[in-house]
């Protein structure tokens, strides 16, 4: 440590976490193979995690680990090798379109880059909440706390969300008598 | 003062009391739909009852104000006609497609995307107001895809969701630059840090992610084109709620943002809008005029009307949330009035121009039905639609667009152009005789004759849209 201060250390870490997740986006999307794709992903989401560790949100880490990492991705995993075939003819692109896209994203990205530097203030790496502020207690208190700082109503309609959602999953997907 | 949250309470019940009404009397087909009528016509009634005037504010988190309980009676309004017109369709084929199932959750699905315009409406942060939109668009999927029987209505779901998820991740990107910028997640306090700091490159950036998305859930032109093969392919009543519900919650959400949050930038977004909105109408009424299917065809004619709303959203604030109140009602008639003669038409016919051939001389009422609908739409006095699109360009010339009304007014010599091809189609052209009798039960008759009597009422009397502006400005 005494080589590195500790905010220099955080931000070499982030730096790195970061440049990992981005890496592990771009082979997601560019994987030829969906299995593959689909476990770059794992890596991005822990990197996400890691991420929120250093913000000292452990709450929100162990969250995306077992939602996301562990949930999400099993999923998809499962998915995948129950319809092996899918998208394996869908990889022809032209050249012309793949130029194109990759000019806009360019451009985006310069746009995002140039935009994000100007901006004063965003090289801070240490938390500007505080101690504590993310801890699983605190969340809970303030996730079904009814005062200023509360967030009961986007709670409760959270779970109204799930349950439509559910019932509409149901209705298209059920089988009604008469249909075979 | 409690009284604001009853008629909340009450719809957010409603999807509840429906289903259970189904499960409770199994047998009889008619009680859930008795049920959500109802329902809605309670809340409605109910809304009306509540002395307007000071903002209420419940849990710290949940507002009503005088434009949220004029947004509310316009989307029950809009819900209560949506299944009176969708009743018929889950009783006999139309359109060459199969009649619907699943009545009681078809009522429930609708109910909950109007509570979720009434969570956009009451929203104090930007995670209900997230989940406000969210609440109307999800239910919208499945509602496209609700006739299993048709691939097309499948077709139409996927393309939905898949747009509907990018517009979805616009959205969640420019709210979570917003939240950086600001540092909170408070629509007020976002819009002191935007006074404070009204050049910063992130609020901009946030900005442009979210008109980008909200443009997706409005049609507006760039990102309009899932709206001709979605309103295409799902059932018609379906398509019928999308024209009106969600353009109406995707239009508060962008009220709520730009004369909230983004309040003291409005003048620097207005060359934004006007662009948007120019294109839009444009888009919107070049699309329309080659269309020979009619629910393609109302498509692009709610294209080029969201383009028309968009024009209030430049003027101040009173004149603007007025004007879109008032549109959107007048709206709200024509557009189901049309809605109900295509449904009439397409039961034992294909939805097009040409089944409405002959239509004065079999059915002289529906005829003029349509021709009111049409002439509404177009925005010809003394119609409703007339003083709407009126009160529209008087809001857009408080902010001094001129040049932008001058197009938009051209505009609607196009648009009066394709909207008359209806009315062609139905009292000029020679009938055919091999076109299958049409059929209207007492139930369309009623809905037909009310509505024709609303748009021409709400058209000739001028104290409805002053009264909405007294009150907003109180």
């Amino acid at each position: 440590m005494t080589l590195l201060s500790d905010a220099l250390f955080s931000d070499v870490m982030f730096y790195l976490v970061a440049a990992v997740m981005i890496g592990t986006a771009i082979a997601t999307i560019m994987a030829k193979n969906l299995l593959q794709s689909a476990v770059f992903l794992i890596f991005s989401f822990v990197g996400t995690a890691i991420l929120y560790l250093m913000l000292h949100a452990e709450f929100m880490a162990m969250a995306q680990i077992m939602v996301y990492a562990g949930g999400v991705i099993i999923f998809v995993i499962f998915t995948i090798l129950l319809t092996s075939h899918l998208g394996e003819s869908a990889l022809h692109i032209k050249l012309p379109r793949t130029f194109i896209a990759l000019m806009i994203s360019l451009a985006f990205l310069w746009v995002m880059v140039r935009f994000v530097v100007l901006t004063p203030d965003l090289n801070v790496a240490t938390p500007t909440a505080t101690s504590g502020y993310a801890s699983l207690s605190s969340f809970a208190l303030r996730l079904l706390s009814t005062g200023p700082e509360g967030f009961v109503i986007p709670f409760e309609i959270i779970s109204l969300l799930l349950l439509v959602t559910l019932v509409c999953a149901i209705t298209i997907a059920r089988k009604f008598k008469g249909e075979e | 003062m409690n009284n604001f949250l009853i008629p909340d309470i009450l719809l957010l019940a409603l999807p509840f009391v429906v289903i259970g009404s189904h499960f409770l009397f199994p047998k009889r087909h008619t009680v859930p739909f008795a049920v959500g009528c109802i329902g809605f016509l309670g809340v409605f009634v109910m809304l009306n009852l509540l002395v307007l005037g000071e903002t209420q504010t419940f849990l710290s988190n949940w507002k009503i104000d005088s434009f949220g309980v004029f947004m509310r009676e316009v989307l029950i309004l809009a819900a209560l006609l949506g299944i009176w017109f969708s009743k018929d369709y889950f009783e006999h084929d139309a359109d060459g497609k199969e009649q619907l199932h699943q009545l009681p959750e078809f009522i429930a699905a609708i109910s909950v995307a109007t509570f979720g315009g009434v969570t956009v409406v009451s929203a104090c942060d930007l995670l209900t107001l997230f989940l406000g939109l969210e609440l109307a668009t999800i239910p919208m999927y499945a509602l496209a895809a609700w006739n299993k029987s048709d691939p097309g209505g499948s077709e139409a779901g996927t393309k939905y969701i898949l747009m509907g998820s990018v517009a979805t991740a616009f959205e969640l990107f420019g709210f979570s630059y917003l939240y950086g910028f600001s540092g909170s997640m408070k629509l007020a306090e976002i819009a002191t840090a935007v006074t404070q700091n009204g050049t910063s490159p992130l609020l901009w950036i946030s900005v442009l992610f979210l008109i980008c998305g909200i443009g997706f859930k409005l049609t507006l032109f760039p990102f309009h084109t899932w709206a001709p093969d979605v309103y295409e392919g799902a059932p018609t009543p379906v398509t019928a709620v999308l024209a009106v519900t969600s353009k109406a919650v995707a239009i508060t959400f962008l009220v709520i943002l730009v004369f909230g949050p983004f309040a003291s930038i409005h003048t620097q977004l207005i060359p934004f809008l006007s662009i948007l909105a120019a294109v839009t109408i444009l888009a919107g009424n070049l699309g329309a005029l080659k269309q020979s299917r009619l629910r393609r065809f109302m498509a692009y004619s709610s294209i080029s009307q969201a383009g028309y709303i968009l024009l209030a959203i430049l003027g101040p604030e009173i004149v603007a949330k007025s004007a879109i109140v008032y549109y959107l009602v007048v709206y709200t008639f024509a557009n189901y009035l049309a809605f109900f003669v295509f449904g009439i038409i397409g039961q034992h016919r294909t939805e097009g121009f040409d089944s409405l051939r002959g239509l004065s001389k079999e059915n002289p009422t529906l005829a003029i039905a349509l021709t009111i609908a049409a002439f509404s739409l177009a925005g010809i006095p003394p119609l409703a639609g007339f003083i709407g699109k009126f009160m529209l360009f008087e809001s857009a010339a408080e902010a001094k667009t001129y040049g932008l009304i001058a197009f938009a007014v051209l505009n609607n010599v196009i648009a009066l152009y394709y909207y008359i091809q209806l009315i062609k189609g139905a009292w000029v052209d020679p009938p055919d005789e091999n076109l299958p009798r049409l059929e209207v039960n007492k139930r369309q008759k009623f809905a037909v004759v009310v509505l024709t009597i609303g748009v021409l009422f709400v058209g000739v009397v001028p104290f409805l849209s002053e009264n909405i502006r007294n009150i907003l400005a109180m």
